[in-house]
């Protein structure tokens, strides 16, 4: 049985799965009336939308497909598991920082529940979680991977069926439903709320991205997912200071662990950016800093508004005629080929908005951020952008560049973050020298 | 204030006019999901974009049935716009409904003299859906709706090929007295104009009651 732990609509399970006689479920309605409001069991919202047919539905939870006050939603109860050997295949080896952190977040399993896993961009967070994960089905207990970004959804679960080649892991998220098994699934943020007071531990990765950071929405995902003496781990580069004070335990990480400083961002300041940009243009000075750093190494060109990457993809296009250059945002239908080849370093230089600011990993390659006085560039934004670089392999000449009209706090904070963390490394003998 | 199409929050700075007169606004995303179609160069049976005179299509249509309809389709029926309706109609968001009510009060400003008649749907797939999708655009514009039609239970529409749909017999029946529609000019609202089939069966039984006019309004052509 891989269905216990979900609470679904008839019409999901009908198409998720047919095969499966539904008399023996439970049942709970799917929306219960309070006060004036209805109160949505799956998503946790209250709702005034009413319908002419006379009965209200959910406009917060639409996306998993509409529930509405006529229908109920069928689980059935979950059964206690028994403990039971876990082969994990992972020939990698942890560096001692990272070995040390991994042992104490598994003995500390017992008396806490909110934990942080404070780690710079590429420290190798995953590889951390292995001693937990096993642990965790060892004990017969169930456990959830989460996160807000697809891609990252994608990434983490090759990585988990690689070093757990025997366990049944689901992976759900809204392109894809891989079903294998009940205790132990990869899934973003919104499947959680498919599920109910189901998973012993929750790990949540990047917790400060979009859209999951300051949408307490999701959070009620989680929270609702979570078995009553559930822990949640916190997995995040740029922490915010909410999730610092309601965690019991951080480990804090400050270091990567091919032992290189993390690369300080530099500063371009030009005056006339936004009138140059006003006219799908570039200041000369810019462009001679992209053709410099192209010269060295690829270049990831992030961009505040999708507006803007097309009209400057055009204008680069034209210019640099013998640079292999594309762009890609959100809903372009083929990111994630336009992504591989990026990997595969068949562009010298990809125009792009946020969304490859986490959970990619690309050798030789240099950032400008264009317009980082930009309001979507927070602090968190820009720390993890600036993470795109050097992450693996030989020494690299990748340069960070924020190319900004003005400072904003955002930019300060992010830089003086890099350089708190650099300094800890190198005081803890994490790295070897600035 | 929020887009009337995806409801995410507009930001930006409001006209005054925006704010106290017009109640519907697009994003810049949803912007682009609806083109508009120019009357003076449509087909005039369909509205067809794009065609001076009657379309081919029509041209059948006139052989057969012994009338066209004069078709008003305010969009194209573009990938944003299919979009669109998969979200208000199939998934059911409610919400969307004003997406175009601008737009719409403007075209129906054109049919004072009209009783407006949205498409009705079947009583098993309005209690399942909860709302009839035309009605819900019609309200969002203040006009004065009528219902004269009902519809029999039939599969789906939009799952049948263009030779099902043509060859499908009628479905509607009248829900009114007739007395109520003789001489009377009719405007027909329908969501998506594809092969004309349905809302000709509802013109149809319109004029076989005694209706004077029988003209129709879709937000998709």
């Amino acid at each position: 049985m891989n269905i216990l732990g979900q609470r679904l609509l008839l019409n999901e399970w009908r198409l998720f799965y047919p095969q499966i006689d539904l008399k023996a479920a439970k049942r709970v309605p799917a929306m219960i009336k309070r006060d004036n409001q209805w109160f949505c069991q799956r998503c946790g919202s209250l709702s005034v939308e009413k319908l002419p047919a006379d009965f209200y539905y959910c406009p917060y939870c639409i996306d998993l497909g509409r529930i509405s006050s006529q229908e109920f939603l069928y689980y059935f109860l979950p059964n206690k598991q028994n403990s039971r050997e876990v082969t994990l295949e992972w020939s990698g080896k942890l560096s001692p920082a990272q070995a040390e952190i991994s042992k104490k977040l598994v003995v500390d399993q017992q008396p806490a529940k909110r934990f942080l896993l404070w780690a710079v961009t590429g420290a190798g967070k995953t590889e951390l979680l292995f001693a937990l994960i096993k642990n965790t089905l060892e004990n017969g207990e169930r456990i959830a991977v989460a996160s807000p970004r697809v891609d990252v959804c994608n990434e983490i679960y090759l990585r988990f069926c690689q070093a757990f080649p025997k366990e049944a892991i689901n992976l759900f998220h809204g392109q894809t439903r891989k079903d294998q098994g009940d205790s132990f699934s990869v899934c973003t943020i919104h499947q959680l709320f498919r599920y109910f007071a189901y998973f012993d531990v929750i790990i949540i990765d990047e917790v400060d991205a979009f859209p999951y950071a300051g949408d307490p929405f999701l959070a009620q995902a989680v929270k609702r997912a979570l078995a009553v003496d559930g822990r949640l781990v916190y997995l995040s580069a740029t922490p915010s200071k909410e999730i610092k004070q309601v965690v019991e335990h951080c480990y804090h990480l400050p270091a990567r662990y091919h032992r290189r400083p993390l690369p300080v961002p530099r500063l371009l300041f030009s005056w006339n950016l936004e009138r140059q940009l006003k006219v799908n243009k570039l200041p000369k000075k810019i462009l001679d800093r992209l053709f410099s750093l192209l010269e060295e190494t690829n270049l990831l060109l992030f961009c505040p508004n999708i507006f803007l990457i097309e009209q400057l993809g055009n204008y680069l296009k034209t210019l640099m005629s013998e640079v292999s250059l594309t762009t890609v945002f959100s809903q372009d239908q083929e990111r994630l080929v336009k992504v591989e080849n990026m990997r595969k370093g068949k562009y010298q230089l990809l125009l792009t908005t946020t969304i490859l600011e986490r959970g990619v990993t690309f050798e030789n390659i240099s950032v400008v951020v264009l317009q980082a006085s930009h309001r979507i560039f927070t602090k968190a934004a820009l720390v993890q952008i600036a993470g795109r670089v050097d992450r693996k392999g030989e020494t690299s000449c990748g340069e960070v560049v924020f190319v900004t009209s003005e400072m904003t706090y955002s930019i300060k904070q992010a830089i003086k973050e890099i350089k708190q963390n650099n300094q800890r490394a190198l005081a803890e003998g994490l790295i070897d020298a600035l | 204030m929020r887009c009337s199409c995806c409801q995410t929050i507009l930001i930006r700075n409001y006209t005054l006019r925006e704010i106290f007169i017009t109640g519907s606004f697009r994003c810049f995303h949803c912007e682009k999901y609806f083109s508009k179609i120019d009357p003076a160069s449509a087909c005039a049976g369909c509205g067809r974009p794009d065609i001076s005179g009657l379309c081919h299509d029509c041209q059948q249509w006139e052989k057969e049935v012994g009338f066209v309809l004069n078709n008003k389709a305010l969009f194209s029926y573009t990938e944003g716009f299919k979009e669109w309706i998969t979200a208000y109609k199939f998934k059911g968001d409610y919400r969307l409904r004003g997406a175009f009510a601008t737009e719409l009060q403007q075209s129906l400003k054109a049919y004072r003299q009209y009783i407006i008649c949205p498409m009705p749907l079947s009583a098993e797939r309005f209690s399942s859906r909860g709302f009839n999708q035309v009605s819900g655009c019609l309200d969002m514009t203040g006009c004065s709706r009528q219902l004269l039609l009902g519809r029999q239970e039939t599969p789906p529409q939009s799952e049948k090929t263009r030779v099902a749909r043509l060859n499908m017999p009628q479905v509607f029946y009248l829900i009114q007295p007739a007395e109520k529609i003789r001489n009377q000019k009719v405007l027909l609202v329908d969501d998506v104009y594809t092969t004309g089939r349905t809302l000709l069966h509802g013109a149809e039984l319109l004029y076989k009651n005694g209706a004077k006019v029988v003209n129709s309004l879709t937000f998709a052509r």
